[in-house]
């Protein structure tokens, strides 16, 4: 499997080829030798082809912050070239845990949410808990109106994926 | 260690032809692989990019590490099989590394009339299961299948070895505390559904994924309901009510990512350690295997030559170099690992097979893996062998290879006949592994010889009911003797039936039995039984 | 002197004053809201007071939650810093009553020059020059000859109007009539209104500005000019003092006028009146901001003062602590200002979190900030983070010095402008000194980030892919003899 990142929000895809007696790695058509330098807390060092690039590097999520002399760039890594190209897509669900009532509603159908948007409140045994959307999509429907009571494995709030350019042009 | 003298003419003529006849097969051989491999009706393929599923051998690239090997096993299974449908037995299975770590992959072909299980895709399976068994291996599944052939139930439901099989492996594998992840991309029904629930991490794919007792048409025939395949059993039902499956993905993409996460939290095994050195190429170069494996069955060669080609620097400890010379024994190193190395010289006498024997329980003390390179066209028969006990001394062989608690791995070289192939660790013996040639012939005894003896027994057998010797029924039986073994002496009849692992390219070997030593230490060792008896 | 300060700010300009008070021995109270629990003003300060409220932004405006603060800590003065409370006259007065020092100016200063038109009106009366101009009172007729006296070339903008609709820049007398008629009727259908304006074109204007302290009793001082040509968004992002090839009588005439301004206006404590300079030397009016700018310290490095400390003994009543002949510029100085934004995206504010920081260190090089590593930036406040600040004995050094620091400042996990002021710092025309408002947009080629070498986004990329255990893992971490066959397929 190539190692699939952004940079800069380009796809972009590192293949390792060789790992002995030096580290090898095929970016487009080019394969490059590449070592890295013992480097201390931020800083880096790599080496490739023998000529040495140094910087500094902050992870956060799943993005890097690179700063290469005067230039920067965002990374992101394979988890965010996922999500980069995923748009939401599949149906999803909010079904209860538990039986419980809809104190508030914080979204309405037709919506485009963002993963972890804040959807719906419900309280339960004197708790209350808000629901958030599992990923990015739309409100398709909301099961349960406010001030309902509902029972265990209720259906409270669907969603479509994203529709997005490309996925309609796909379809 | 001595280094190998080779004494082959790479100019002679025999060198040339045999060169030339070694690299043909191997080009059928790659052909017939990229067929199985690849070669599917464009509306299967249609099918699949409409469903948004990758095919397996993409599923199978982006999980395994970048830049690492994959040893498929049996890539040519059911190639003589069920008129040619089920191209791989309609699954891959081997070993390759995910997330730095050693294990077994078994991937439905969806491709193939939806993944469903011929009996040969069952037994693939079965065995794959039975490598991760043996080697302590982590096995990661990637379900995509309709299940089994119902026209061929027969051959597939109610054996020992038939599908029940796989799910008492599975279970097996667990209580052994031995990882197993599935990958659900596609349907996993009826029997299939408890792959992914036997394993002890799986990953569903939404719209695609899906697990179920009884499908949509099965639950419609049964109880008249009318379900869609996600409501029944897909992704979000599993992973949010019912629990059967553990981690939900959108994509097979991110399935995959999920799935190369999970494995890279499981426990690094402690292998076996066994004697090893730095690895160090073959001195001699391997492509010219080809020169040396003869292009006719009946002609014998020189296994040191073999031997130079496959161990590391080409360097070889031979033990007893002066007794028993039609069976070569002695010690090297592949990929770094030290291996005992039992090689055909010749047909196996009292000497040569004592010192086998002498050799395999060396090896067992030592914790020396074995490697048997068969070239045999058998023990030695008749009456002066008889009587110095060729039968006993060959069930010491046995006795002594089946004891053996070092892992034992066998190459089909060239002739594997008779109770020879017992001796050398034929696929009954439980060898870890088992590759052979593509020039390679199995059978009970040669195709010639089988003939003329079936002939002998006729024309006993008529001469006993007082009938007319007839030279034609006795052509006749020849004739159907030496065609029906032409056809199953085969190597890829043999890889057909999953007789042996698969199909190597010689120059192959040295790679495929580097990656099953690595596999084979990941179990612990067994017990060491008696010390070594001087036979 | 004041015993006890409270900085009704945040950011590095409370970190500043905590600096100076810290300096003079005045004991100093910060104030926060939970947003910037962790801020280093929080630290830095004596004492710290968390304020009420959701709203961050609202919290630093509570005037009756800051007063309170003050009283119930004793402060005998408060600095405003810039923005939030500082140029708010209501407030000001509110302190007064309160018999709590206001460190800048008093209410009535601030009230004049914080209407544009009063201001502009008061500046005309005193003799500084304001940009000629003509209002449409009657008919267009008559509105064509008063447009004519402002002078050529003029801009026709709508009464009624804004962000550049209905605008008509004209050249010559010749076409005047037809511009102003496209105009109004331009300026009908958008805002109801036809009437329109006319005032002189300023072509490549300069924006200069002028420092100045006053005592209160009409005794004012300059510490001479500041450019800031360089504007994004109307923001400034670069300033220098001196400003470059301008030549010393128009400096003097313009630092000149400032004075005149504040002595009008018995201007007390520290003040900027900031002018437009058109490329032919004529210089006109802008506005005069009454409070101490955030690019205040350029004008500290090259004239060698610290204006917070002016401003705390302006305020306590000791007057101006020096003489205009005392003062001199001597070398030069450039701020850069240090914004979460995306240059690349028209500069878009961005949030994130400070996850690292480095800062620069060396000769001729001062960081004015209020991050530390960890603290979250969030949309509720101002994007920008500090303030890069260089000296030298000339212009280049001074840029020079510029560069390096911005290649050693790191600031890392929000996107920011350093790579950009840093290729400003290299540009041609920058370096030449030819600067106006327009500057930014002019050189948005040359000032775009060349395209990053092969190698270069190979590195980027490894940087990033190194510090992921999963690709350290497929690199380093693959068993023997997989990692020695390598990519292999029987």
């Amino acid at each position: 499997m190539p190692y699939e990142m952004l940079l800069n929000e380009q796809d972009v895809s590192l293949d390792i080829v060789a790992r002995h007696p030096a580290l090898q790695i095929k970016n487009g058509n080019n394969v490059h030798i590449i070592a890295e330098v013992p480097t201390i807390g931020a800083a880096f060092e790599i080496t490739i082809d023998g000529k040495s690039f140094s910087g500094w590097r902050y992870a956060i999520g799943d993005e890097v912050f690179v700063r290469l002399g005067t230039r920067s760039f965002i990374v992101g890594l394979p988890q965010a070239q996922l999500r980069a190209h995923s748009h939401g897509a599949g149906h999803d669900a909010l079904h209860a845990d538990m039986p419980g009532t809809v104190i508030a509603l914080h979204t309405e159908v037709g919506q485009e949410v963002k993963a972890g948007d804040k959807l719906i409140t419900i309280e339960s045994m004197k708790l209350q808990v808000s629901l958030v959307a599992p990923r990015d999509g739309v409100i398709e429907g909301i099961h349960v109106p406010a001030e309902t009571a509902f029972d265990r494995g209720a259906l409270l709030i669907s969603l479509a994926p994203l529709v997005t350019p490309e996925a309609t042009k796909a379809a | 260690m001595t280094i190998l003298k080779s004494s082959l003419n790479t100019s002679s003529e025999e060198f040339r032809t045999r060169y030339a006849h070694n690299k043909k097969l191997v080009a059928e051989l790659r052909e017939m692989q990229h067929a199985a491999r690849m070669i599917r009706p464009q509306r299967d393929l249609d099918r699949l990019s409409k469903q948004g599923k990758m095919l397996p051998r993409e599923r199978l690239e982006k999980l395994l590490d970048p830049g690492t090997p994959f040893l498929e096993f049996s890539t040519l299974a059911a190639n003589r099989a069920y008129n040619g449908e089920s191209p791989s037995a309609s699954c891959i299975t081997g070993i390759g590394t995910i997330s730095g770590r050693e294990v077994v992959i078994h991937a439905d072909d969806s491709s193939v009339k939806g993944g469903a299980w011929y009996p040969l895709t069952v037994k693939k399976i079965v065995r794959a299961l039975e490598v991760a068994l043996e080697n302590h291996l982590p096995m990661v599944h990637l379900c995509d299948s309709a299940g089994g052939q119902l026209q061929l139930q027969s051959e597939l439901f109610p054996d020992k070895y038939y599908a029940g099989r796989m799910f008492r492996n599975q279970a097996m594998l667990s209580k052994a505390g031995i990882k197993q992840l599935a990958l659900v991309f596609g349907q996993c029904t009826a029997g299939g559904a408890y792959i992914p629930a036997l394993c002890d991490y799986n990953v569903i794919v939404r719209g695609t994924g899906a697990v179920f007792l009884g499908g949509p048409p099965l639950v419609k025939a049964a109880t008249g309901a009318i379900v869609t395949s996600e409501e029944l059993g897909g992704c979000d039902m599993h992973t949010q009510v019912s629990g059967t499956c553990d981690y939900p993905a959108d994509t097979e993409d991110e399935a995959i990512r999920i799935g190369r996460d999970i494995v890279a939290q499981w426990e690094k095994p402690k292998k076996w350690s066994i004697q090893q050195d730095v690895p160090e190429p073959p001195l001699y170069d391997p492509d010219e295997l080809y020169g040396i494996i003869p292009d006719d069955i009946k002609k014998g060669f020189e296994m040191r030559e073999v031997i130079a080609r496959i161990v590391d620097g080409s360097r070889f400890h031979e033990y007893q170099p002066a007794y028993g010379n039609t069976l070569v024994c002695g010690f090297a190193n592949i990929w770094g690992y030290k291996v005992g190395i039992l090689a055909n010289n010749g047909i196996l006498f009292n000497d040569s097979t004592l010192k086998g024997t002498h050799f395999i329980e060396l090896c067992n003390q030592n914790n020396t893996p074995l490697l048997f390179l068969q070239n045999i066209t058998g023990f030695m028969i008749g009456t002066e062998y008889e009587r110095k006990g060729i039968t006993k001394d060959g069930a010491k062989m046995i006795m002594a290879q089946v004891g053996s608690h070092v892992p034992k791995f066998t190459v089909m070289c060239h002739a594997s006949f008779g109770a020879g192939n017992y001796g050398m660790c034929g696929r009954a013996y439980d060898g870890r592994f088992l590759f052979t040639w593509p020039n390679h012939q199995i059978g009970v005894m040669g195709g010639e010889q089988a003939a003329n003896t079936l002939a002998e027994v006729k024309l006993m057998q008529l001469k006993r009911n007082g009938l007319e010797v007839n030279e034609d029924i006795l052509t006749d039986v020849r004739n159907q003797t030496l065609k029906a073994y032409e056809t199953q002496t085969s190597a890829y009849y043999s890889t057909s039936e999953i007789w042996d692992d698969g199909i190597l390219d010689p120059v192959d070997t040295r790679n495929a039995l580097g990656m099953a030593i690595s596999a084979s230490l990941n179990a612990p060792l067994g017990d060491r039984g008696y010390g070594v008896f001087r036979m | 002197m004041l015993t006890k300060v409270l900085i009704a700010n945040r950011g590095e300009i409370a970190c500043r004053v905590i600096r100076t008070c810290k300096k003079l021995g005045i004991a100093t109270v910060a104030i926060y809201h939970h947003e910037d629990r962790l801020a280093p003003h929080v630290k830095l300060a004596d004492t710290a007071v968390q304020l009420k409220g959701d709203v961050p932004t609202a919290s630093y405006l509570d005037q009756d939650q800051i007063i309170a603060i003050c009283q119930a800590n004793e402060v005998d003065g408060i600095h405003p810093g810039y923005g939030f409370l500082s140029e708010n006259a209501g407030f000001v007065e509110r302190v007064i009553a309160a018999g709590i020092v206001f460190i800048g100016p008093d209410a009535t200063s601030m009230r004049l020059m914080g209407d544009k038109i009063r201001s502009r009106i008061f500046a005309a009366e005193h003799g500084v020059p304001v940009a000629p101009s003509a209002m449409q009172e009657g008919d267009l007729d008559s509105f064509l000859v008063q447009a004519e006296k402002v002078g050529f070339p003029l801009l026709i903008k709508a009464s009624a109007g804004g962000g550049g609709k209905g605008m008509k820049i004209v050249r010559t007398a010749s076409e005047l009539k037809e511009q102003i008629t496209t105009a109004a009727s331009e300026a009908q259908r958008y805002f109801g209104d036809s009437r329109v304006y006319a005032e002189r074109l300023v072509e490549l204007p300069r924006h200069i500005e002028v420092q100045v302290l006053g005592d209160g009793d009409g005794n004012v001082v300059h510490l001479f000019e500041r450019e800031c040509s360089l504007q994004r968004r109307y923001q400034k992002i670069v300033e220098e003092s001196p400003a470059p090839n301008l030549p010393t009588a128009l400096r003097d005439r313009i630092c000149n006028a400032a004075v005149e301004l504040a002595k009008a206006a018995k201007y007390k404590n520290a003040g900027t009146v900031e002018f437009i300079l058109g490329a032919d030397g004529e210089f006109y009016f802008l506005e005069m901001n009454t409070r101490l700018q955030v690019e205040h310290p350029i004008t500290e490095e090259v004239v060698g003062v610290d204006l917070v400390e002016a401003q705390l003994k302006i305020a306590a009543g000791e007057g101006i602590p020096f003489k205009q002949s005392d003062l001199k510029q001597s070398g030069w100085s450039i701020e850069c200002r240090i914004n979460a934004e995306e240059p690349e995206k028209d500069f878009r504010p961005a949030v994130g979190r400070i996850g690292r920081l480095r800062s620069p260190v060396g000769e001729g090089i001062r960081f004015d900030a209020g991050i530390v590593e960890g603290q979250a930036i969030t949309p509720a406040f101002d994007s920008m983070l500090a303030k890069l600040i260089t000296y030298g004995a000339t212009r280049d050094e001074a840029a020079a010095r510029m560069e390096k620091a911005l290649t050693e400042l790191v600031v890392l996990g929000i996107p920011n402008n350093i790579d950009y002021l840093a290729r400003i710092m290299r540009n041609a025309e920058f370096l030449a000194g030819r600067l106006h408002t327009g500057f930014l947009p002019q050189e948005v080629e040359n000032l775009a980030a060349p395209e990053a070498t092969p190698e270069e986004q190979v590195a980027a990329v490894l940087a990033a892919a190194f510090i992921d255990l999963d690709f350290r893992r497929i690199a380093y971490d693959i068993p023997e003899p997989h990692a020695s066959i390598g990519f292999w397929r029987n």
